[in-house]
């Protein structure tokens, strides 16, 4: 094997016929690599290699603008941090997370999330399966109709708090006054009521991502095996039937990630909280995240937020791992 | 006769499924539609509801005469437009680090073996799950001691924790679908790994680049919370400037609906643009259709 690559390595250049002496070596190591990787790039270690100099720059940037600030979060949620710049910092320990336990607006913003959150998810996930069901039975025109739906998606969260702001105003909006025609509201405005702001809320976020929920439904929904559904079919399982027991499985794992997507996403953004209401009535929308921005940019306590959402952050976290966990012990898997 | 009953149970679920579909439609479109007329009528006009149960009164929403004293308004006041270009600027040079750094990376990432890779992809999904508000605290102290706050410099940093992480992922499943065989053949041909990645590989991921490329962008002119945060003062964005114009004395909606406009069509044309890696794209490439 070694003298005819020393032969080889003669004709260097005219590779159409000959492999040359660097190529052949390559070619060796090709046969014995398996699955994805080229195994001849591995032979120096992976932080020499061509593949390690094309990630450092991303990985070191990342570095710098996302772990870098993670660390200077923990460090100040141990800190009272203060307001002018320059200003001295004073260490409180632990002070920042005992104190939360104490807060009972910190422990009433979960509540709020929790209901949000939830409200949002299960509409959401409710009407979006539905519109999915519905999309994939047409033959013509799911194309155009998924393009239309896809619209809000695309609207600033921001604008979407004032779209419907506009349309649940008290005097003039176009909602209100069809809920009121509807006698479904009684008086009174929907975003100032104690009962209504919330659902305003869960209702703008609805309108803004059920469309999403929708068209990952129907990728999934697209990809459960006709086979099965042929199988069950002549078993003369009926369309129920056939849902509950081909089509659900089927969907498991798209449905565990529109659910875990849209839960992370609920979370993250306060866009429309504080275009809509800015917490209130009475504080009845201040979810743990909007208070965090409250704490942090209204009274500039910025340790205190920094504890805030360093425990705001373990736990999305968490309860995502925590969530695919489950989802694999079951066998479920992507 | 069995044939009958499966064909008359067809009609009925067609016009189910259209009545439903129709209904979607319109409760998809009309907050749209009624902000965009809005945009284009006068304060009175747009303020026109009927009576409570005057359902007839339904109508009013197209009666006006059109209007463009909201766009020039918007646009004679100072600074509009200059919130436009920071938007642009912000975005499209995030987006442009983001996706060169990104697809660099994603390419090591799909094709190197990285002992380190399990919690490298941990770390990279997890900021696209980590709240705004609480990425931004530290942001804010730290771009507080840099003095960046308040520039684009800084609103373009900002978002690039966030984008660069968004595309390097989604960019990595576009590499990961790219057939290794390919490659190989390159390599046996004499190509060096630059040139197989430059000539083989790029060109085969480029329209999810360009797609990766669009969503980021989206994703920063959209945001607010950064762009209020991070940015504002001098290094405003369109949507800060929108909710400037919520003052506590008044809420000056005719200029709001149409600074909506301004802000949500581009959009909207690129969302249809890169329709094909939406899903992809907003599911972190978990999802394909």
């Amino acid at each position: 094997m070694v003298i005819p690559v020393k032969i080889l390595g003669q004709f260097r250049g005219d590779n159409t016929t000959y492999y040359n002496q660097q190529s052949f070596r390559k070619e060796i190591a090709l046969v014995t690599n398996n699955g994805r990787e080229l195994s001849v790039l591995h032979k120096k270690k992976f932080i020499f290699s061509f593949y390690g100099w094309m990630l450092i720059p991303a990985v070191i940037l990342l570095l710098v603008i996302t772990v870098y600030p993670f660390f200077w979060m923990i460090v100040m949620s141990l800190f009272k941090v203060a307001v002018r710049p320059g200003a001295r910092n004073e260490f409180v320990g632990f002070q920042n997370y005992v104190n939360l336990v104490k807060d009972h607006l910190w422990v009433k913003g979960w509540g709020i999330q929790a209901k949000y959150v939830s409200m949002s998810l299960t509409l959401e996930f409710i009407l979006g399966f539905a519109i999915a069901l519905f999309l994939n039975r047409l033959r013509k025109g799911a194309n155009v109709l998924t393009t239309v739906f896809l619209f809000p998606m695309m609207v600033a969260p921001v604008a979407v708090g004032f779209l419907y702001l506009y349309l649940f105003n008290a005097s003039f909006g176009w909602y209100y006054w069809v809920l009121r025609s509807l006698g479904i509201l009684k008086k009174g405005s929907i975003l100032g009521d104690l009962h209504w702001a919330l659902a305003g809320l869960v209702i703008a976020d609805v309108w803004e991502w059920t469309p999403f929920m929708a068209l990952i439904l129907l990728a999934g929904l697209k990809k459960v095996p006709l086979d099965q559904l042929e199988a069950a079919k002549c078993d003369g399982a009926g369309s129920i039937r056939r849902f509950i027991d081909v089509v659900l499985p089927n969907m498991v794992p798209i449905i565990v990630i529109g659910v875990l997507i849209r839960f992370m996403d609920i979370m993250r953004y306060i866009d429309k909280i504080f275009v809509m209401t800015t917490g209130g009535p009475a504080g009845v929308t201040k979810t743990i995240s909007y208070y965090l921005f409250d704490v942090a940019f209204h009274f500039f306590e910025l340790g205190r937020g920094a504890a805030i959402g360093f425990v705001l952050l373990l736990i999305t976290l968490g309860l995502a791992i925590a969530f695919v966990n489950i989802l694999k012990k079951k066998g479920v898997q992507r | 006769m069995m044939e009958s009953i499966v064909r008359k149970r067809n009609t009925i679920g067609i016009i189910v499924t259209v009545l439903v579909i129709i209904i979607w439609l319109i409760w998809t479109l009309t907050p749209l539609l009624i902000m965009a007329l809005s945009s284009i009528k006068t304060r009175r006009e747009a303020f026109a509801t009927p009576e409570i149960g005057d359902w007839l009164g339904v109508f009013n929403i197209f009666r006006f005469k059109p209007t463009t004293r909201h766009y020039k308004t918007l646009f004679s006041g100072a600074g509009f437009a200059t919130y436009i270009w920071h938007g642009i600027v912000a975005s499209i040079s995030s987006a442009v680090i983001a996706i060169t750094l990104g697809t660099l990376g994603a390419y090591g990432l799909s094709r190197g073996k990285i002992k380190q890779e399990d919690n490298l992809s941990f770390w990279i999904i997890s900021t696209r799950m980590a709240p705004i508000v609480v990425v931004i605290v530290p942001l804010y102290y730290i771009f507080r001691k840099l003095g960046i706050l308040q520039t684009i410099p800084g609103l373009i940093i900002a978002y690039t924790t966030f984008n660069l992480p968004f595309a390097m992922w989604l960019i990595k499943g576009f590499f990961d679908d790219v057939p290794i065989e390919i490659e190989e053949a390159a390599f046996v041909d004499g190509d060096t790994h630059w040139a197989v990645f430059r000539k083989v590989a790029l060109p085969l991921v480029a329209p999810g680049i360009v797609a990766s490329f669009v969503l980021c962008v989206l994703l920063s002119w959209n945001d607010f919370l950064f762009a209020a945060i991070i940015g504002g003062g001098p290094a405003k964005t369109v949507p800060v400037g929108i909710t400037e114009l919520q003052t506590a004395v008044e809420v000056r909606w005719g200029p709001i609906n149409a600074a909506i406009i301004i802000l949500v069509i581009p959009m909207i044309f690129l969302g249809v643009l890169i329709r094909k890696y939406l899903v992809q794209g907003l599911t972190m490439g978990a999802v394909r259709e």
